[in-house]
């Protein structure tokens, strides 16, 4: 075991940890450390390889403030565009020095008496004054625990963890979902495969995907005048804003998209009974609202089959659906999503008197503006709790995070305080002001059940219930009196080192 | 959460359940709000009627009983701020979104070329406004809304006409002057009805007022409704001073 010490412990390289790197480093601050079990940056778009994916909002938008892209191939980039782009931003930004890859963190524990953080991963422990997870909120793909999953003979693999070696031509396959990745996955595989049946627990607003082809001309055009991508991406910020009253379902707004989501099932879809069993029974917005043109066509090949049930469990050789109709398959590919109300690294954290992080959430994550959490000192979140959204680019709550943690970084550093927590009052004060800005939302009232309530309390915990700029408005920059502050410094930096 | 009631205030040609459609339901979060409309009667004189959309804000804000914020958009704005002006202990903020010190050169040439277009034929002076309504960035990149509205011009009717005859010789000057509440100004820089300069002229005139400039044109909340809410917002938290020139974030 190797032993490490840092100022700063980062714990993952997507978006997240991309962009507080950046801005550290952008600080002048280099006293950083970041690590991920994966083996380069990337995160999310390392990961997801399915056939078919690609980003839902504009790339012009998903992307760094700080790194426009003024090449961008299409509307909507896919996987492995974003990829390049994200570990582009990693060397021009001078991360690659900082990182390690192939760590998986296994624990963080605080140590009160010297006022650090032991991360332990498979191979080597590391010492941090400061830990920031920015492990991702949609990262530990969610296999669903069904009867008989063992028994199955065939192949079975996660959209996430997509199998590049196994062949799919001239199989029979069922996919199980109808979410983000499935409706992508889809259209992709179907026309080399036997048989595809689609089984769907409850169906998508599905509108359309205006994606255009970038010319060369207007590659070049955002190129030398970075004004016009500046503008194009404002305005799609600000559109998606205006967005917002849709899922406080003001009605005007409610009807507005619905009729775009209706209309595009109709424009598509003659068949009355598979308009019947894609049409929703939720209200819009309620659940993420996808985006795709060839979703609906491909149900409506011959040899692809749309079961409006979920799956119930599997025999050696089948799919069993909810009313027991067995499914003969080859291959099962479980587009069934992340394990989201929770983060995943929850129960790897144990905070002040050996707290863990899961115990203390037993009702559904809660943290202060969604970054920091009482009882758990010098520990900062990037996407994590309360910040997911219903309509827009993540990126705008990460890099206002990553604004955020490194200002906090920077104020303790510098003023060598050693122990920094949120006051509990502001995170109960924060958790109710979510809890009163998400009544009468369509994610609380909307009829669906979503990833987004956490199914232990029925709370919204995932979500930035209120308009991205309201974010950026109050937690833009760190304020000190928030937290209780310990002024002596951590020990870690001055180089003392524990024995186990 | 305060219970503050915010008097909103429409312009020219929209009612106000229409103009603060989203407006509306954002501030209600937090606050009561009333919607004002206000109308007038064919027969009387151009002063007469500013005079009667004053009054009937007038008796609105009276049945209410209590100190308000005002806020007014475009025509609205005039209104709500010879109110601010003439009536500031029942005041307790004003914000003017897409508003200016007094008709120009102009505006004024654009007022009457609708009338000229009115008396043809009143779907051509809609068709007219419409047209200058947006800013032309955001009519060249709405195809590429996720969910794209369409935007379709109003028929305009003879109250319209006559807050239009009012528009081309509206001059609040001596009232900007007066104003003595905490003042916030919301205006788009790429507005063709109301140009950014007269906005700047507001700003010089209110004493007290912050100026928020957006890249928008007159349709401010429809463009822009998020930085319109929020910058309101935050206004409302008194996190803004007088004088104050307020930058917004690039996202
Ligand atoms: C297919 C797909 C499409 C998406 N499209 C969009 C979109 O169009 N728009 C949008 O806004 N959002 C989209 N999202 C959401 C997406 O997750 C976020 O936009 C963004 O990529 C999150 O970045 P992140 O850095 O926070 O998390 P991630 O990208 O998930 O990165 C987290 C990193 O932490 C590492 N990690 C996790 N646990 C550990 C551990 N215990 N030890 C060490 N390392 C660990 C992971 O390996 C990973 O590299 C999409 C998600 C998916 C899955």
């Amino acid at each position: 075991m190797t032993r490490n010490i840092h100022d700063v412990l980062i714990i993952g390289a997507g978006f997240s940890g991309i962009a507080l790197a950046s801005r550290l480093r952008r600080c002048g601050f280099e006293r950083f450390r970041l690590i991920d079990r994966g083996n380069d940056f990337g995160g999310t778009w390392r990961d997801n390889t399915y056939p078919g994916a690609e980003c839902d909002i504009q790339s012009h938008l998903y992307s760094f403030s700080f790194r426009p892209n003024p090449r961008w191939s299409k509307t909507y980039a896919g996987q492995g565009e974003i990829h390049d782009y994200l570990t582009w931003v990693a060397r021009e930004e001078g991360l690659y020095e900082h990182a390690e890859f192939g760590q998986e963190v296994e624990s963080a524990t605080w140590h009160e008496e010297d006022r650090t953080w032991t991360v332990k991963t498979n191979t080597a422990t590391f010492e941090a004054g400061i830990v920031i997870f920015a492990t991702g909120h949609l990262s530990d793909p969610r296999v669903p625990d069904l009867p008989g999953l063992g028994a199955f003979k065939g192949k079975t693999f996660h959209s996430a963890r997509w199998d590049h070696e196994y062949d799919l031509d001239g199989k029979n396959v069922a996919v199980v979902g109808t979410g983000a990745s499935a409706i992508q996955v889809v259209p992709a595989i179907a026309d080399r495969v036997a048989s595809l049946t689609v089984f769907q627990r409850s169906a998508p607003y599905v509108i359309p995907r205006q994606d255009v082809i970038y010319t060369e001309a207007q590659k070049r055009m955002f190129e030398r005048v970075p004004e016009a991508a500046q503008g194009f991406r404002d305005f799609l910020f600000w559109a998606n804003e205006s967005r917002f009253p849709q899922r406080m379902m003001v009605p005007e707004f409610l009807k507005e998209v619905e009729a775009v989501a209706e209309a595009h099932r109709r424009a598509q879809i003659e068949d009355p009974v598979l308009l019947d069993k894609v049409t929703p029974d939720y209200t819009i917005g309620c659940k993420r609202i996808l985006l795709s043109n060839d979703w609906y066509p491909a149900l409506q090949k011959a040899h692809v089959e749309l079961v409006p049930r979920p799956v119930k469990g599997f025999t050696e050789q089948a799919v069993v659906d909810a009313t027991g109709q067995s499914h003969d398959v080859d291959c099962v590919i479980f587009c069934s999503g992340f394990e989201a109300s929770e983060l995943p690294v929850a129960k790897r954290i144990r905070g002040v008197d050996g707290l863990r992080m899961d115990e203390v959430w037993s009702r559904g994550s809660e943290a202060f503006g969604g970054v920091s959490v009482a009882g758990f000192p010098n520990l900062f979140f990037m996407n994590g709790p309360h910040v997911g959204l219903g309509a827009g680019s993540i990126i705008f709550m990460i890099e206002t995070q990553a604004n955020y943690v490194a200002d906090a970084v920077q104020h303790i550093v510098e003023r060598k305080i050693g122990r920094v927590e949120v006051r509990s009052e502001r995170q109960n004060e924060f958790v109710e002001f979510i809890a009163g800005r998400a009544t009468g939302t369509v994610w609380t009232s909307g009829g669906c059940d979503s990833w987004y309530l956490d199914p232990r309390s029925g709370r919204l915990t995932t979500i930035w219930p209120d308009m991205m700029n309201r974010y950026r408005s109050d937690f833009g920059r760190f304020e000190p009196d928030d937290y209780l502050v310990v002024a002596e410094p951590h020990t870690v930096a001055a180089g003392k080192t524990r024995h186990h | 959460m305060t219970e503050e009631t915010i008097v909103l205030i429409p312009g020219t040609e929209t009612p106000a359940d229409v103009a603060f459609a989203g407006l509306k339901p954002l501030l209600e979060r937090d606050h009561r709000v009333v919607l004002f409309d206000y109308t007038s009667e064919s027969q009387r004189d151009l002063d007469a009627v500013l005079e009667g959309y004053h009054e009937q804000l007038r008796v609105a804000i009276a049945e209410l009983g209590r100190p308000v914020h005002l806020f007014g958009y475009s025509l609205g704005a005039h209104i709500a701020l010879r109110y601010a002006a003439t009536e500031s202990s029942r005041v307790l903020s004003l914000a003017l979104a897409g508003g200016w010190l007094r008709t120009d050169e102009l505006q004024r040439s654009r007022h009457e070329l609708w009338l000229d277009l009115y008396d043809q034929e009143p779907r051509l002076a809609g068709r007219l406004s419409h047209l200058l309504q947006y800013s032309p960035r955001y009519r060249r990149y709405l195809a590429e809304q996720q969910t794209a509205a369409r935007l379709t011009p109003a028929t305009p009717d003879e109250e319209i006409r006559r807050r239009v005859e009012i528009n081309r010789l509206l001059d609040s000057s001596r009232h900007a002057a007066d104003i003595e509440v905490p003042t916030l100004l919301i205006a788009g820089t790429a507005d063709a009805k109301v140009s950014i300069e007269a906005a700047y002229e507001l700003f010089g005139t209110i004493s007290t007022a912050a100026f928020a400039p957006m890249d928008a044109g007159h349709a401010l909340l429809k463009e822009r409704l998020g930085q319109v809410y929020g910058c309101y917002a935050d206004f409302l938290r008194g996190r803004y001073k007088a004088g104050q020139y307020i930058k917004s974030f690039l996202p």
